[in-house]
């Protein structure tokens, strides 16, 4: 049935190929806000500069929802041309079946290794010596969005870290703001207590953790502490009713929620709605306790093609995807920093350029989704979406339940 | 001059009488043993593994279900399911029949009525989940209107409670699919010997003694009817969940057949996925094969 | 004094007049057919009377109590439906119990009641039996039990043996005519079947569209029909119609066909006049061979069509033009195209006035 839709599917494309002369590609990812679509249509429009032709496959809905449908069309034999997965163990199974092409050999003529920093990157794209996806941004997720207006209405001075924040709370509460704004997909809650780890407790506790899987550490005093900031945060958003990420920015741009803690991805909706950081809105890395970030991020999978034009085409965009141009345009609309150390940023913005120095400092640490299964993810977005809603489960309750977690993660 | 041959015949095989019949049923047989028989089979026998993204043949014993039955997000799934299930049930069945027995009343515009009531059954369980939700929604739905009315301190907000969003599913489900039962109870209602009525009312009986103590027993079958198939849509509950509440908040309206999906394909551990829905398998046929056997293998009635 | 009083009872049903302004009084203790074909309103007068049916006009009494809007329940009445309607959950005790358990009497007087009930009607070893148990006349008399165990004072019969085969309809038949005997309740039966209003009524209420054309004993109404229907309807085969002339004055004669019936012994209810009339005798009243001779009025007829029956033969014959039929001894041997002297007494005939079908 597999190589029946193959035969179909290419010898479709191949009528369509001889007849345009450029090739279809079909690439599919979940950029949907305002931001990520404004970026993902400059890969869109740099590929379609080399004569080839970009079909677009959005999948709204976030990654939790666009994930099993790639999953399924590629395990079910009608492959895209390309899809994004985050940077990390979310394709493994995929490559490990064999069902992804490897770009070693174009990696090797455009010297990936040397431009593409930090060389985690291109080590999470790597089995067995061979390249398998291309990265094309660093985001990290530890990022506190302060909106400038609403601290201006509950007259207190903006925080600059995070206990500062939390002392504001109640102040933004009696001005009718919600202090935390975050969105109920259980990713969201999952990501704010994962940023709280390293802000809190340091990057060797979060390493342990995430990379040793060590329960012990999990259910250790340095872990309680930051279950206790994960109780204030609960507190916080408690308010907090929509759904989408994108939702939640939209409440701190507009001034009706304190604060969000969200990856560098926000930029793009903050740019979108035209606020200045600084001006209209303040970011403290690190929730500016521990000035870390992950480097995290979205890379291209390629699944193995039939058709020879559109293989031809899988290389095009790879490269075009990677090249400096494209870097710089794409990233700059994406709020997340460019894959390669040899550009010019000098368009970012502050928040850009403030994360652009920390990862020269070299202060990074590994993005959750290149140390955990998406099985382990999952349990653990089912343990926090369940601790931020429901106040009746006790920070120790619930660590006792993380340690658990981290003890059966493989 | 012989006789008509003094062989006897034998009776031909069974097997090939009405072979057209046989043949013609093939695909079906197939289709039953293929693709339900032996994909419940292997299911089953994968639940026993430790299938990640990809089924493997890495047998495990018993882990996934040890994982299962320790998950506290299983343990809510059930508990939902239960609690759901049975006022499901019960108020499916009462509001159905008092509709019934108000439309079995010769009343005028009973086509009108009987359409307004059924015509929620033909919308699907998405656009029923996403219509209360915002219905429900505090900032537009009824607490915003009750409140704009002059009530300010009225609070009407199911799904943002833990402890009863799960009534607020119900609701939305028993809106949906009470159109159903009332029309199989009307019919069932139609089916009563008028003669029935005019002699209870000759004896002195009440309305409501008469639908309880005569009409509903006789009404047995149409029950058992509606029973199966109100059972079988709640085993099923999943899309309604998905379109209202996406299992929240926190987790609190999560339901097995979503536990199913979410381990299956966004935790890419089909494993986890299989033994789930092995269990919902047990749970059914728990119910089924005792109804069964009651219906089927006993004593036939007369 | 009497039992069920209508007084002008009428019932439309929209423009469409179903029951016209009709008046019976029943004697305590009658057994009163309301005899008709279908759709002559016998079944919806009954409902009236038991309360089914609101009327549009006129009274009921019953026992002297005026219940023309009381509920069934109140109205001291008891029902026998056609499918008997007995509650198929319940066992036979459960039927009976059911209407008094609902009108909270003591449950020792309700022990006594239903075991008086079931001794009369002897269904005592069927008390825990469910209906789909019981065979038609047990079902019958468990219905019957029903109204019974009430004590009321009018029994209502809804066409009761309608659904039977004709054997068992012949038993039933006389099990209600020994019931009432024992009884002595009066009762109101509905049935299109004449045989069973002759066997059970102590009067009949033949009814046509809505209106009585004849309330009388079963022996009037066979003999004396009041109007060319009611003749025609009564009688098993039915009674034979000549139409001619009839003399009126002194000598009074029928004539048709070049003969003539003589009409001086015949008890007209006044002078007869002439006119188009029609003649009818029934065919039991025909008597043929010798003892033709000794009757007023004879002739000799060519036989045309046998039907033996068993019991008796039907003979089908013409006489002058006009077919007729008359009854032999079953075991008379009769050919077709024999003649046969017939003969019959005209002081046992009907005769009708052509025009308004009404008895002389």
């Amino acid at each position: 049935m597999k190589s029946f839709k193959l035969f179909l599917a290419s010898a479709s494309a191949l009528a369509f190929s001889s007849m345009a002369g450029a090739t279809d590609l079909e690439v599919t990812h979940w950029w949907t806000s305002g931001g990520e679509a404004a970026a993902v249509a400059e890969f869109a429009k740099a590929f379609e500069a080399t004569g080839n032709k970009w079909i677009d496959g959005a999948i709204a809905g976030g990654g939790s929802t666009a994930r099993p449908v790639m999953v399924s069309r590629i395990t079910g034999g009608s492959p895209m041309g390309a899809t994004q997965f985050n940077t990390g163990r979310q394709a493994e199974e995929l490559v490990e079946a064999g069902l992804m092409r490897d770009f070693t050999d174009l990696a090797e003529k455009e010297h990936w290794k040397d431009v593409i920093r930090p060389a985690s990157l291109l080590e999470g794209c790597t089995v067995d010596g061979k390249v398998y996806c291309v990265p094309v941004n660093i985001h990290s997720w530890q990022w506190l969005w302060l909106s400038n207006k609403a601290f201006e209405d509950a007259g207190v001075p903006v925080p600059t870290n995070w206990d500062e924040f939390v002392a504001a709370g109640p102040a933004l509460e009696k001005a009718g703001k919600i202090p935390l704004a975050i969105g109920g997909q259980s990713w969201q809650t999952t990501g704010t207590f994962n940023v709280l780890i390293p802000a809190i407790a340091g990057k060797d506790v979060f390493l342990k953790v995430y990379q040793d899987h060590d329960a012990e550490v999990a259910a250790g005093p340095e872990i309680a502490k930051v279950f206790k900031a994960a109780d204030d945060a609960r507190r916080m958003s408690a308010k907090s009713n929509v759904q989408d990420w994108n939702q939640a920015t939209n409440l701190v741009i507009t001034g009706q929620a304190g604060g969000q803690i969200m990856g560098d991805w926000a930029q793009g909706e903050f740019q979108v709605a035209g606020q200045v950081a600084g001006e209209d809105y303040t970011c403290l890395p690190g929730l500016g306790v521990n000035e870390l970030i992950s480097t995290g991020g979205d890379s291209f999978y390629f699944p193995k093609l039939d058709d020879p034009d559109k293989t031809a085409a899988q290389e095009v965009l790879a490269s075009t995807m990677l090249s400096p141009a494209t870097q710089v345009s794409f990233n700059l609309k994406k709020g997340s920093v460019p894959v390669r150390g040899d550009v010019d940023v000098s368009a970012a913005n502050d928040c850009m350029k403030k994360g652009l120095e920390i990862l020269a400092k070299g202060d990074i640490i590994p993005d959750t989704n290149q140390l955990n299964t998406e099985d382990t993810n999952n349990q653990l977005n089912d343990l926090f979406v369940e601790f931020f809603k429901t106040p009746a489960l006790t920070p120790e309750e619930a660590q006792k339940r993380y340690a658990a977690i981290i003890a059966s993660a493989d | 001059m012989s006789s008509s041959s003094g062989t006897a015949t034998r009776r031909p095989s069974q097997m090939f009488r009405n072979l057209n019949a046989k043949i013609a049923s093939i695909p079906m047989i197939l289709t039953a043993l293929c693709v339900f028989l032996g994909g419940t089979v292997w299911t089953i026998v994968y639940s026993f593994t430790n299938s990640k993204l990809l089924p493997r043949l890495k047998f495990v014993g018993l882990d996934q279900y040890e994982r299962l039955w320790s998950a506290p997000r299983w343990l809510t799934s059930i508990e939902n399911l239960f609690v759901y299930g049975i006022l499901s049930l019960i108020f499916s069945l009462v509001i159905g029949f008092l509709l019934a027995a108000m439309l079995d009343q010769k009343i005028r515009f009973e086509g009108v009525f009987r359409t307004i009531f059924l015509y929620p059954f033909a919308l699907s369980f998405v656009v029923t989940g996403l219509t209360w939700q915002w219905i429900l929604n505090p900032d537009f739905g009824v607490q915003h209107l009750v409140r704009s009315a002059g009530w300010e301190s009225f609070t009407f907000n199911p799904l943002y409670d833990q402890q009863i969003v799960i009534y607020g599913i119900l609701i939305a489900a028993l809106w949906q699919g009470t159109g159903l039962i009332m029309c199989l109870m009307l019919a069932g209602l139609r089916g009563i010997d008028e003669d029935i009525w005019k002699a209870a009312r000759v004896d002195g009986i009440p309305m409501w003694k008469t639908y309880l103590f005569i009409v509903i027993p006789m009404m047995r079958p149409v029950f058992i009817t509606t029973l199966v198939i109100i059972a079988s849509g709640i085993v099923r509950l999943y899309d309604l969940v998905v379109a209202q509440t996406s299992g929240g908040p926190g987790g609190a309206s999560e339901v097995p057949a979503k536990y199913v999906y979410d381990y299956m394909f966004l935790a890419q551990n089909l494993g986890q996925g299989f033994a789930a829905s092995t269990m919902m398998l047990l749970s059914v046929a728990i119910i089924v094969v005792p109804w069964a056997y009651l219906e089927f293998g006993g004593r036939k009635r007369g | 004094m009497t039992s069920v009083s209508i007084r002008d009872l009428s019932l439309k049903f929209g423009a469409l007049e179903v029951l016209k302004s009709l008046s019976i009084d029943i004697e305590d203790g009658e057994f009163l057919v309301l005899l008709g074909p279908s759709g002559c309103g016998k079944s919806t007068l009954l409902n009236c009377i038991a309360g089914l049916l609101d009327i549009s006009g006129g009274q009921i009494f019953i026992k002297g109590r005026n219940v023309t809007w009381e509920e069934p329940k109140d109205r001291g009445i008891g029902m026998v439906f056609q499918s008997y309607a007995l509650y198929p959950q319940m066992t036979v005790k459960g039927n009976l119990s059911f209407g008094l358990k609902t009108a909270r009497v003591p449950r020792d007087e309700i022990a006594r009641k239903v075991a008086r009930t079931a001794e009369v009607l002897q269904i005592e070893p069927l008390l825990d039996r469910k209906p789909s148990q019981l065979s038609g006349g047990q079902r019958q008399r468990v219905a019957i039990g029903r109204a019974l165990v009430r004590d009321v004072d009018v029994f209502l019969f809804d066409e009761p043996l309608s659904n039977l085969d004709a054997k068992l309809r012949a038993e039933l038949r006389v099990e209600i005519k020994r019931l009432h005997q024992k009884l002595r309740n009066t009762m109101i039966y509905v049935t299109h079947d004449q045989i069973e209003a002759l066997t059970l009524a102590d009067r009949i209420a033949v009814m046509r569209s809505g209106a009585i054309q004849q309330l009388d004993t079963p022996h009037e109404i066979y003999n004396r029909p009041v109007n060319l229907y009611v003749a025609g309807f009564m009688g098993s085969p039915g009674m034979n119609f000549i139409s001619g002339e009839i003399d009126g004055g002194d000598s009074p004669a029928f004539r048709f066909a070049g003969q003539s019936i003589d009409l001086s012994t015949y008890p007209a209810s006044a002078p007869i006049k002439s006119g188009p009339g029609i003649f009818g005798i029934r065919p039991e009243h025909i008597v043929s061979g010798d003892a033709a001779s000794v009757e007023p009025y004879q002739a000799t007829v060519e036989i045309d069509v046998v039907e033996p029956m068993g019991a008796d033969t039907l003979v089908w014959a013409m006489l002058d033009g006009s077919e007729f039929r008359f009854r032999v001894d079953g075991q008379t041997g009769m050919r077709v195209g024999d003649h046969v002297r017939i003969g019959f007494d005209p002081a046992r005939a009907s005769v009708f006035d052509t025009a308004t079908e009404l008895r002389l």
